[in-house]
C-alpha cells in the first residue's frame, strides 16, 4: 500500500505546481478510498445511467488501497490470511505502483529541464 | 498623538470592564446548579449531556465487537442487524430483526468484492459461539464487549438497555453474578423504578442465587411499575410485560402456588400474541394439581 501512496506521491510531484497541493489532494484521494472504495460499487448500481457507468470505471480503474487495511482481521483474532491471498494483493499493490512510476517518468522526461 | 492615548485608555477600561465582569460571573458561576466543574466524571465534565449522542454509538460498537468485526455499514442491508444480536440473545429487548444475518454481504458484486473479502471480516460469527477463531469451547472472548457497554452506560446513564444486557453477559456467559448485580443496582439508582431493571435483577436472584422469595419480590415490583408506568400509553411495553408475567407464573407454579401461577397465566394470556397455547398450559396445569391436590387450586383473579 505504501509503495502504491509513494509512487502517486512521486507523480503527483511532477504534476502539481506546489508541494502543498500535491500533499492535500494525495490525503484526500487516499482518505477518500480507504473509507468509501470498498462500497463505490453499491453506490453505483444504486445511481441511474450513465452515472451508474462513469461510477463504476472509477471504481475499477482506482487502486483500492482498503485492500491493505486488515485491521478488523488483526483486532478481531481472526485466522492469518491465506499466502495465495496476500501474494495477489502484493501483486496488485506492484501493478499499481508501476503504473504510476512509467506515468511519472514518461511525464519527468518531457518536462523540460532548466 | 492625542488619537493614541486614547485607544490605550479604552484599552484599559475593557480590561477593567472584562475583570469586573469576570469577578461577578465567577461568584454566580460557583452558585450555579447547572456547572459541570463539580462532577468527578471527565466525560461529564467534557461533554454535558451531549455525551447521550455517543452513548448508542459505543453500545453498537460492543455489538460489532461481539461479531468480531462482521457489520454492515450504511451501505450495507441492516435489515437483520436493527436490534444488535448482543442485545437480543440476551433476551432482554424485543428484538425487530428481519431477513438473512449471516448474508447481509450478499453475493460478490465483482472480482474487486470477491477478492476483498479474504481481507476484512465476511463471515458472521458470535463471540459467545467461539468469534472468529470458531473455537466453540472457548466463550470467553464475549469480555471484549464489556468496556463498550460500561463507557456506553457512563455516557447515558438513562438508557437502561445496557444494564440489562450487561448483567445477561455478565451473570450468564461470565459468571460473575456479583458483579452483574453491582452494575444493576448502578441502573436501579440512575433510573429509579425501572420495571426492566427490577425484572433483571429477579432473574438474577432466580436463576444465579436461587432465591425464589427474593426474585418474587422484585418481580412483583417490576409488575406493579410496569402497571404503573405503562397502563394507559398507546403502545406499552408488551414484551417486558409478558416476560415478567410468565417469569411470575413459572416461580409460582415452581413454587406450589397454583392460584396465584393461575392468575399470573392469566395476565400472562390477555396480552400474549399466543394466546392458545397460554391456555392450553393453563388446562394442563389445571388437570395435574385437579389429579393430585384439588385444594390448592383457588379462583384464579386477575391482578392486572
Amino acid at each position: 500500500m505504501l509503495a502504491v501512496v509513494i509512487a502517486f506521491t512521486l507523480l503527483g510531484s511532477l504534476v502539481f505546481a506546489a508541494p502543498s497541493s500535491n500533499a492535500t489532494i494525495g490525503f484526500v484521494l487516499v482518505t477518500f478510498i480507504l473509507v468509501l472504495g470498498r462500497h463505490l460499487n453499491k453506490v453505483a448500481l444504486q445511481l441511474p445511467e450513465p452515472r451508474r457507468s462513469i461510477l463504476y470505471t472509477l471504481y475499477y480503474s482506482m487502486p483500492h488501497l482498503e485492500l491493505f487495511d486488515v485491521r478488523d482481521l488483526i483486532i478481531h483474532d481472526w485466522p492469518p490470511i491465506a499466502w495465495k491471498v496476500c501474494g495477489l494483493a502484493t501483486l496488485y499493490g506492484l501493478a499499481y505502483a508501476t503504473a504510476f512510476l512509467i506515468i511519472a517518468c514518461v511525464v519527468f522526461r518531457r518536462r523540460a529541464v532548466n | 498623538m492625542r488619537s493614541s492615548k486614547v485607544s490605550e485608555l479604552s484599552a484599559v477600561a475593557l480590561l477593567v470592564l472584562c475583570f469586573g465582569i469576570a469577578a461577578y460571573l465567577e461568584v454566580w458561576f460557583q452558585g450555579w446548579q447547572g456547572s459541570r466543574t463539580q462532577s468527578g466524571d471527565v466525560l461529564s465534565v467534557m461533554l454535558g449531556d451531549g455525551r447521550r449522542l455517543f452513548a448508542n454509538h459505543f453500545f453498537v460498537k460492543a455489538d460489532a465487537y461481539f461479531h468480531s468485526g462482521y457489520y454492515p455499514t450504511i451501505f450495507d442491508n441492516r435489515e437483520a442487524f436493527k436490534t444488535p444480536h448482543m442485545a437480543e440473545d440476551s433476551g432482554t429487548v424485543a428484538g425487530k430483526n428481519q431477513g438473512d444475518e449471516t448474508g447481509f454481504l450478499g453475493r460478490p458484486l465483482d472480482w474487486i468484492d470477491a477478492f476483498g473479502r479474504n481481507l476484512f471480516p465476511a463471515t458472521h460469527t458470535h463471540l459467545d459461539q467461539g468469534g472468529a477463531s470458531h473455537d466453540l469451547g472457548d466463550s470467553s472472548g464475549v469480555r471484549e464487549i464489556l468496556p463498550w457497554l460500561q463507557l456506553s452506560a457512563e455516557l447515558n446513564p438513562n438508557d437502561i438497555r445496557t444494564y440489562t444486557v450487561t448483567a445477561y453477559w455478565l451473570r450468564e456467559r461470565m459468571g460473575k453474578p456479583d458483579e452483574a448485580e453491582r452494575f444493576l443496582r448502578d441502573g436501579l439508582r440512575a433510573n429509579p423504578g425501572s420495571y426492566e431493571i427490577l425484572f433483571e435483577l429477579g432473574r438474577l436472584f432466580a436463576e444465579n442465587h436461587h432465591d425464589p422469595a427474593r426474585a418474587r419480590n422484585l418481580w412483583e415490583v417490576a409488575l406493579r411499575n410496569w402497571q404503573k408506568q405503562e397502563t394507559g400509553k398507546a403502545d406499552p411495553d408488551k414484551f417486558s410485560f409478558l416476560q415478567i408475567t410468565s417469569q411470575l407464573a413459572k416461580l409460582e407454579e415452581s413454587q406450589t402456588n397454583y392460584a396465584r401461577a393461575l392468575a399470573y397465566m392469566e395476565m400472562w394470556k390477555a396480552r400474549s400474541p399466543s394466546p392458545d397455547a397460554i391456555q392450553k398450559q393453563m388446562e394442563e396445569l389445571r388437570q395435574n394439581v385437579a389429579a393430585d391436590k384439588p385444594q390448592l387450586i383457588g379462583s384464579p383473579k386477575s391482578q392486572e
